[in-house]
């Protein structure tokens, strides 16, 4: 039996069924590694809004604690964390006043008419601005699985799981998202 | 999507979009765990789980077996029922008097009639006893006879009485 056992070297999920049992620093390994990641997700997907990302961050270590008991094992911690990380934002999607949508969508419209000096055209500032605005753009289901598929790394076999539909749905969803944003930002690329 | 994938273009927006992404996590660091902590014992504080012991359960269906096991359901006898619900039909059959002509054989009767001396105070001995007194004097009064509001003569009506009376 180890006294001092050291969490770093142990898999999320041997950590989750620690935290099933009311260890509260695997809870803490587990906060630290996918904090991070997880406030990266919500701040891509609710639009740059960084205290509300961290509100939604805390919110969801909060459901992982409380739902620790019903954790499936053999499931994968990450996919079953931003499956909820994913259904949070839906929620929010859900209540976000729609005048508000509606105002932002003004927004980006302004922005997308406007020119872009020829000597800007090439600064990478400027494209990552663009590229922002074009994610923002983005529908909420194309938008998660491009995060999750091309920041987060993970596999489309984990995004099926995470957002709940098919392996070709996620595909399809890639391949819109792609040509999407790649049409968005043409006038960008060098000839 | 293989093709997207590797065309120059795509290329440039999937490294910028990981760039982006990755200073958007280390530029804005998530809360520190034990404000995570702080707000998990609030949160359990200001609402306290309700949890039944499963001994409180078990006595909660001890008493129940025990209140059911006393409270008599079917086995009450009858005579100390309350009421007892029974269905009562009222019939009345009319039948109408049939008459039949009968021939008869006509015969003269003779007949000897002997006649005996009694005393006047013997008769009236014989005669009116009080036992048949008291039944003249019960019977309705044939004279005073009339038709009642239902139908039925007055001492139709009262028949069961002067039969109680009588007895």
């Amino acid at each position: 039996m180890r006294i001092f056992h050291s969490y770093r070297q142990d898999a999320d999920e041997e950590l989750m069924r620690r935290v099933s049992r009311n260890d509260t620093k695997a809870f803490e390994e587990l906060y630290t590694r996918y904090a991070g990641r997880m406030q990266g997700f919500f701040i891509r997907m609710l639009g740059y809004d960084i205290a509300k990302a961290e509100d939604f961050t805390q919110e969801l270590f909060l459901k992982v604690y409380e739902s620790r008991s019903a954790y499936e094992e053999g499931r994968t911690f990450s996919s079953w964390a931003f499956s909820m990380a994913y259904n949070l934002c839906k929620n929010e999607y859900r209540h976000r006043d729609v005048v508000e949508i509606h105002e932002q969508e003004l927004n980006y419209n302004s922005d997308a008419t406007e020119e872009p000096a020829f000597e800007k055209v090439y600064d990478q500032a400027v494209f990552e601005n663009q590229l922002s605005i074009s994610l923002s753009k983005l529908p909420a289901d194309q938008l998660a699985a491009f995060t999750l598929r091309y920041n987060e790394e993970l596999s489309v076999q984990e995004i099926a799981r995470v957002l709940d539909c098919p392996e070709g749905t996620v595909k399809s969803r890639l391949h819109y998202a792609l040509r999407s944003l790649s049409q968005s930002l043409s006038i960008y690329n060098p000839i | 999507m293989n093709k997207l994938e590797e065309s120059k273009d795509v290329k440039r927006i999937l490294s910028t979009s990981k760039a982006l992404y990755d200073k958007d996590k280390t530029g804005n660091a998530p809360r520190s765990f034990n404000s995570l902590m702080q707000q998990i014992d609030q949160r359990g504080q200001s609402s306290p789980r309700v949890g039944i012991s499963p001994w409180w359960l078990v006595a909660a269906c001890l008493i129940g077996l025990l209140i059911g096991w006393n409270f008599p359901f079917e086995d009450v006898p009858k005579s100390e029922k309350l009421a007892v619900n029974d269905t009562v039909y009222i019939t009345e059959k009319h039948t109408d008097t049939i008459y039949q002509q009968v021939q008869v054989a006509v015969k003269t009767l003779e007949r000897k009639e002997r006649r005996e001396a009694v005393s006047a105070r013997q008769m009236e001995a014989q005669t009116i006893t009080p036992p048949v007194l008291r039944n003249e004097m019960s019977l309705p009064d044939l004279k005073n006879i009339r038709p009642a509001t239902s139908g039925r003569s007055l001492a139709q009506e009262n028949f069961p009485i002067h039969l109680l009376v009588s007895l």
